[in-house]
């Protein structure tokens, strides 16, 4: 089989490439030359004074061109190697040798690239093939470069490439200012994330993209200042007035509950009402109390009294007394342990209690006009303003993201480079939209991944647009290797195929085509994959429906005699039974057959051999219960036994006893398909139930609505039911046989747009 | 008689494993639930554990359809 590696490199023709690499080249040399000459000078001065410091400097100079100059040398022959500093395969001008490089462009120059696209074919199956790119540029463009990169989309940055981006200033005060935007957002109540327009977006782009980082920060700032302001004293009166209201609330709650006993009798100008907060059980105390004090003083006065408990252990306790008697009161509610109660508004001196009512539900009424005019200024706010704001914040993010990559770039004061996986599809556009734009300013080389950086490269599924949905599936795992399977084709065909055979209603299968018709139409991209995997199930539905005899039950055979073109669920168990079984030993079989393609193309003499031994194991028993069930020639029984005896030799040189406890687990794996025949068989059973509500209550109301009712409950099992089942099918005994879940997400670093832009 | 016999066989055969699957799911229902509110990357992975101890019902299943279809 044909490697990567092997591949014929791509041809490097163009005088164009090689002037690009005679510039960069000069533009070294002068570096060198200028530094030489910095310290021939220092040297020259050193010599001529010959004091000890101006001995340090030389000597330090020195030391410093020294390391600078091994810098530019790595900085240059290092990136695109990927093999450390030194790799004499790559050393140099342009490679037409044997080595890593396979193309070059310096842009601006006139090479072919037509080339490219057949030149990373690496015939993998529904996985993009990836080159490793490598870009300098000149570090007056860097800014201007990594945006273009950014627009393009398509570069997934090394990870490990570590960031100086926390130490710079300027990506530090965006962060900060993105975290500003995105609180007002959050002080706003604005989530309309999934409304935002690329319009939106694009005005904050018009205004500020042509500002440097620092210039942005400051004028976005300048530009919010006010509106911050404005807003924080906003939610500052909210806030305000919303706890005032509570306080006034409570206080109409005990004026209302006082009021019969205030407002009985008006008090005179010599009586005074108070209010106490009294424990429940202490109030009848008080009030004994009271008296007692006031008939020790000889006053004769009577003391009025009322108290409301609280729900806690502490109530209210009204007292009527005499105005020269208003000291004893607080004196003798001071030494009982009561505290006096006063409405929010009125501490100092409360008017009477029996006229405070109106005057405290009037300042409700004055709070609560005020309160909606604030929520209705933050609503208008949040309208204006959100979407703004939002766009701001995006734009805001996507700078930081910019910022943080241009940290990433390795380089010297004239150039700098960045590294990463482009898809190969993507590279002709990348290399062409980038010698447009920036002419001779940057140079790009690419290679295909070696054997040893496969678990590096990140993995992008590449599926027709048929069974692109199913890719969803997937996104619970790890994806697979580089070098690995994509299962979704295979995910698109079998997992609605099991679906609907579990279902296996027409009835239903039309309900969820309506529900994916009405899914379809949704923005979310994940819903419009679930409603397209939904129309598969709801299909492979109709078709088992129509298999089974099934519509809504029974109800398609009482109404139109509906009959079932293979078998009626219901009476031929056993024939469902097995045939589930056979699907599942096919499922199985097709999952080892993959896993065993996998162990030859990577020569893993294990993998192979524990597959093939499976496959064998599994096809000799099943062969055998044919021979001893049905009337075969018994005189063949030992091709059954061959295949039984080769599979365990195979079994064991692949995976020892590892691998014949494997060889059983299949068999369970097998037998595990059954559960298609159990589900579909309890959803018949049970819409058949609901039928006969029907025959037991007659076409009644209260019958036809425990048949909707029940039929209902069916249809939300046999949707859950069954994608669950069939997903687990999947990935237990189907992936099993061959996945290695052990790659990573290709993630470039790109635009967020569509609806895919959220919160971070 | 004998075929109260069957029945209570195949309703055992099914419910035995049934109780017991369902123990191990609520056992690995919790934890998972843990692991999935810590990392939700870990969803396709829980699914998978909780759905691995339904095969102990299928098999019963199985066993009970056989009973019935043998001897009933």
């Amino acid at each position: 089989m044909k490697r990567e590696t092997d591949l014929p490199p791509v041809p490097l023709g163009s005088e164009g490439v090689e002037d690009e690499v005679r510039r960069f080249e000069s533009i070294l040399a002068a570096e060198y030359e200028r530094k030489k000459e910095e310290c021939r000078l220092i040297r020259e001065r050193a010599l001529l004074h010959l004091s000890e410091m101006e001995r340090e400097s030389l000597r330090i100079a020195e030391d410093e061109w020294t390391g600078k100059e091994h810098a530019l040398e790595s900085t240059f022959y290092d990136f695109d190697t990927g093999h450390g500093a030194g790799d004499e395969e790559t050393r140099g001008a342009p490679s037409r040798g044997r080595g890593c490089l396979r193309g070059r462009v310096g842009a601006g120059t006139s090479r072919d690239r037509s080339d490219v696209a057949s030149a990373v074919r690496g015939g993998r199956i529904m996985i993009r093939d990836m080159v490793r790119l490598s870009l300098w540029g000149v570090q007056s463009k860097k800014k201007e470069i990594v945006r273009e990169l950014f627009a393009l989309g398509v570069l997934h940055l090394d990870q490990d490439t570590p960031s100086t981006a926390e130490d710079d200033g300027t990506f530090n005060s965006l962060k900060l200012l993105r975290g500003k935007v995105l609180g007002l957002i959050e002080a706003l109540g604005w989530d309309g994330w999934n409304s935002l327009r690329e319009e939106d977006l694009g005005a904050s782009e018009t205004s500020l993209l042509d500002l440097s980082s620092a210039e942005t920060v400051h004028e976005i700032d300048r530009s919010l200042e006010a509106f911050t302001s404005r807003l924080a004293s906003l939610l500052a009166e909210a806030k305000e007035k919303d706890d005032l209201l509570d306080r006034l609330n409570r206080s109409e709650e005990v004026l209302r509950k006082f009021t019969p006993f205030f407002s009985g009798k008006a008090p005179s100008e010599t009586e005074e009402d108070s209010l106490w907060w009294v424990e429940n059980g202490d109030a009848p105390a008080l009030v004994a109390s009271l008296a007692a004090a006031l008939d020790g003083g000889e006053r004769h006065e009577a003391v009025s009294s009322h108290f409301v408990a609280g729900k806690e252990s502490f109530g209210l306790l009204g007292l009527r007394t005499s105005l020269s008697a208003a000291s004893i009161v607080r004196r003798v509610a001071s030494e009982s342990g009561a505290m006096p109660w006063r409405p929010p508004e009125y501490r100092d001196a409360p008017p009477p209690f029996g006229k405070l009512l109106p005057d405290v539900q009037r300042a409700i009424e004055g709070l609560s006009a005020r309160r909606s005019a604030i929520e209705e200024e933050l609503r208008t706010a949040a309208l204006q303003w959100g979407p703004r704001l939002a766009a701001l914040y995006l734009f805001i993010d996507e700078k930081t993201e910019e910022a943080s990559v241009e940290a990433q770039c390795r380089g010297s004061e004239e150039s700098f480079s960045i590294g990463g996986w482009v898809p190969g599809d993507a590279l002709h556009e990348t290399a062409r939209r980038m010698e447009e734009r920036f002419g001779t300013d940057v140079l790009m080389q690419w290679r295909l991944p070696g054997e040893d950086e496969w678990k590096d490269v990140p993995t992008a599924l590449k599926n027709a647009p048929l069974a692109s949905p199913f890719e969803l599936f997937l996104r619970l795992l790890r994806p697979p290797t580089y070098d690995g399977v994509d299962p979704t084709p295979m995910v698109a065909l079998f997992f609605p195929f099991f679906s609907g055979c579990m279902i296996g209603d027409v009835g239903y299968g039309v309900l969820f085509l309506l529900l994916a018709l009405w899914l379809k139409g949704r923005k979310l991209p994940v819903l419009r994959d679930v409603a397209a995997i939904l129309t598969h199930v709801a299909l492979w539905s109709i078709l088992w429906g129509l298999a089974w005899g099934e519509f809504f039950g029974d109800v398609g055979h009482r109404l139109f005699h509906m009959k079932p073109l293979l078998v009626e669920r219901t009476q031929g168990i056993l024939p469902v039974m097995i045939f589930t079984v056979s699907l599942g030993l096919f499922h199985v079989l097709l999952g080892l057959f993959i896993g065993l393609c996998q162990g030859v193309r990577h020569h893993h003499r294990h993998l192979w051999m524990e597959k093939a031994g499976n496959m064998l194991f599994l096809i000799g028993l099943i062969v055998a219960i044919l021979f001893l069930k049905t009337r075969l020639p018994k005189e063949l029984f030992t091709v059954p036994v061959s295949f039984l005896v080769i599979g365990i030799a195979l079994l064991v040189g692949g995976g020892g006893i590892g691998g014949i406890v494997e060889a059983f687990g299949s068999i369970g794996n097998v037998i595990s398909y059954v559960r298609i025949a159990a589900i579909g068989l309890s959803s018949a059973i049970l819409a058949m139930v609901a039928s006969k509500f029907t025959d037991v209550l007659g076409l009644s109301v209260l019958g036809l609505i425990l048949a909707f009712i029940i039929h209902l409950l069916n249809l939300v099992i046999a949707i859950g039911g069954s994608s669950l089942h069939s997903a687990r099918l999947h990935y237990v005994e189907f992936f099993g046989r061959f996945y290695s879940a052990g790659g990573k997400n290709y993630t470039p670093f790109r635009k967020r747009s569509g609806l895919t832009w959220k919160k971070r | 008689m004998e075929k109260a016999i069957i029945a209570l066989a195949a309703a055992m055969a099914v419910s035995i494993p049934a109780i017991a699957t369902a123990y191990a799911q609520a056992k690995i229902g919790s934890a998972g639930a843990g692991s999935v509110a810590e990392k939700p990357e870990t969803a396709g992975t829980i699914i998978i554990l909780e759905a691995i101890p339904e095969t102990m019902v299928i098999l019963g299943f199985v066993v009970a359809i056989m009973l019935i279809l043998q001897f009933a």
